[in-house]
């Protein structure tokens, strides 16, 4: 799977519609410089970082979908659901459409801010409500909120806002610079980091809260542990490269497919490569090689991760 | 070997928020004990096993574990002295039988949740007590109910507690199963000392593997009651009450009043 990783990692790199042929790379190797001054640039400030974003942001969403489909107990969660993804939205369309300025930082400041009051009501919410299907509902509900706020302000703005909110909402890797990485990756690391110390805790809130709870996990500080991850990561990670649809929810059924096992100490590293990889792999679709286009991401996430999440529930329906 | 105090109650109520549903529980349970806990539906025999468990606060009155206050014992802690078996069927877990019976043993290791050889080995007995060694590698829904009970109880057991709590580990079992269940844990509170309370609507099977019986009546008073001053008395009848059925004190069994339709 690492390696698999590293070959999609370097074909991100050297396809585009920009085609840089791989020969160029090991002449630069050899120090001998690229064929063509501006493929230096292409590869450094643009490729690169995108290939890492599209890495980083693709683990920590699949992560934060397996974190959430194992705190709830259903299979369907994901960061969607809980409506973190809409919050972060609705924070972004505030930003674009209503004060209609952006400067340095702020999308991802405005992002976070979305997704954080998400988070803090949902938070709220878990110490009042006792079942996790309410709180899966209330995601829900936060959602459906969220995009009928942000089409109102659609509504009431020009024309020119909507499209460089509408270009957000498409999503894409390639946005980030060096600069931007150095803020995002420590946090998604970290993040992940402290997903897989939790793997106990984790493991026994499978069998639900009380057995958890009987176990000796302190059901509140894991549900505020998770509630806080799953927040900062999806934030982060919409906040640079817009919502992305599905990675999230499907790639931890995609890992189940093919590993049998339920415990978090193999499952969270392999979703979290297993995320990187397909996050690579829309991109490199998005990027369409031998086309001057470049497709949105949260299209081609979409488009490929809609139809798995069907088939793999029509497949464990049929074993069930 | 020497009786044990290990679950005291004194006045306990429980209860959800401020609504009490069972009120002025005392009782102790001693090491060695099994005991029955009975009532109909919605009297509060899961709230009072909760409370118990520390899932659920109670409302009043003081509860000692090992004749500390439950309030006082850390969660890690009284994991290793209380393990629980939930109505809950574990049908939709979506976790290897072997991987639900190892969180037995999660409150003995370090965040990493690493088993040792011993816990390797506490984990097996577990499953062949119960009997369920051969689908160790079966996934949990692919389990049919009564296998799936036996791994729930197996994980219970590899907690290797002195107190079991037991919330109506008979419901999904047909007869041969809750014979055999009976025989185990009948078993587990003689020749290991552990304290058991098991809640069942079951009186058959109460009335031959319990020392005492817990039982709370129509107006949620809790009582209660000897095993073997129950098989002879009248007083099983007036606490059966049902004019479907009676209990032989002669014959030592229940009745269906058959004659009768």
């Amino acid at each position: 799977m690492t390696l698999f990783l590293v070959v999609i990692f370097i074909a991100d790199i050297f396809l585009g519609s920009v085609n840089i042929p791989l020969s160029d790379f090991f002449e630069y190797l050899k120090g001998n410089g690229w064929s063509h001054p501006s493929y230096n640039a292409i590869i450094f400030q643009y490729r690169i970082p995108k290939a890492l974003t599209a890495c980083f942001a693709g683990s920590a969403l699949a992560v934060s979908g397996l974190l959430m489909q194992s705190f709830f107990r259903n299979p369907l969660a994901g960061p969607y659901v809980l409506g973190i993804s809409s919050g972060a939205s609705l924070g972004v369309a505030l930003l674009l459409l209503f004060f209609s300025g952006s400067f340095l930082l702020s999308v991802p400041l405005a992002a976070c801010i979305g997704s954080l009051l998400v988070l803090i009501i949902m938070i709220w919410a878990s110490k009042r409500f006792r079942s996790s299907v309410s709180l899966l509902i209330l995601g829900l509900m936060i959602s459906y909120l969220t995009g009928a706020l942000v089409g109102v302000l659609q509504y009431f703005s020009k024309s020119e806002e909507i499209q460089s909110f509408v270009l957000w909402g498409l999503g894409s890797f390639a946005k980030t610079q060096w600069i931007d990485l150095q803020i995002m990756l420590p946090v998604l690391v970290l993040g992940l980091v402290f997903a897989y110390s939790r793997s106990k805790a984790l493991n026994s809130l499978l069998l639900g809260e009380s057995y958890a709870q009987s176990l000796g996990v302190s059901i509140k500080s894991i549900r505020r542990e998770i509630l806080y991850l799953v927040g900062i990561l999806v934030a982060w990670v919409t906040a640079y490269c817009g919502p992305i649809a599905f990675v999230g929810m499907a790639v931890p059924h995609l890992v189940r497919l093919w590993v049998e096992e339920s415990d978090h100490k193999i499952t969270i590293p392999l979703v979290a490569l297993t995320g990187a990889c397909i996050a690579l792999l829309c991109d490199m679709i998005a990027q369409a090689p031998g086309f001057d286009v470049v497709l949105p991401i949260n299209s081609i996430t979409s488009l490929f991760g809609a139809p798995f999440v069907i088939y793999y529930l029509l497949k464990k329906n049929r074993l069930g | 070997m020497d009786k044990e105090n290990y679950i005291s109650l004194k006045q306990v109520t429980v209860g959800y928020g401020s609504c009490p549903v069972l009120k002025d529980v005392s009782f102790t349970l001693n090491s060695g004990e099994l005991v029955c806990l009975l009532g109909a539906n919605g009297k509060g025999k899961s709230t009072l096993l909760k409370t118990i468990m520390g899932i659920l606060p109670s409302i009043s009155g003081e509860i000692l574990l090992k004749g500390k206050v439950l309030d006082s014992i850390s969660a890690e802690e009284k994991a290793k002295d209380l393990a629980v078996v939930l109505t809950d069927s574990l049908r939709d877990v979506n976790m290897k039988a072997k991987d639900v019976v190892s969180t037995g043993r999660y409150p003995y290791l370090s965040w990493n949740a690493k088993l040792s050889k011993e816990d390797q080995a506490i984990i097996e007995d577990s499953l062949s007590k119960v009997g369920a060694l051969e689908y160790v590698d079966r996934w949990m829904p692919s389990l049919s109910d009564g296998e799936r009970q036996r791994v729930i109880l197996a994980r219970a057991l590899a907690q290797e507690t002195d107190i079991l709590l037991l919330d109506e580990p008979t419901a999904f079992l047909d007869l041969a199963h809750t014979m055999e269940l009976s025989v185990l844990l009948k078993n587990l509170s003689r020749e290991e000392g552990k304290s058991i309370i098991m809640s069942t609507h079951d009186w058959a099977t109460a009335m031959q593997i319990a020392d005492r019986i817990f039982w709370i009546d129509e107006n949620s008073q809790f009582h209660i009651l000897e095993t073997h001053a129950l098989r002879n008395g009248d007083k099983m009848n007036d606490m059966l009450n049902s004019p479907f059925g009676k209990w032989n004190a002669e014959k030592g069994r229940f009745e269906i009043n058959i004659n009768d339709f």
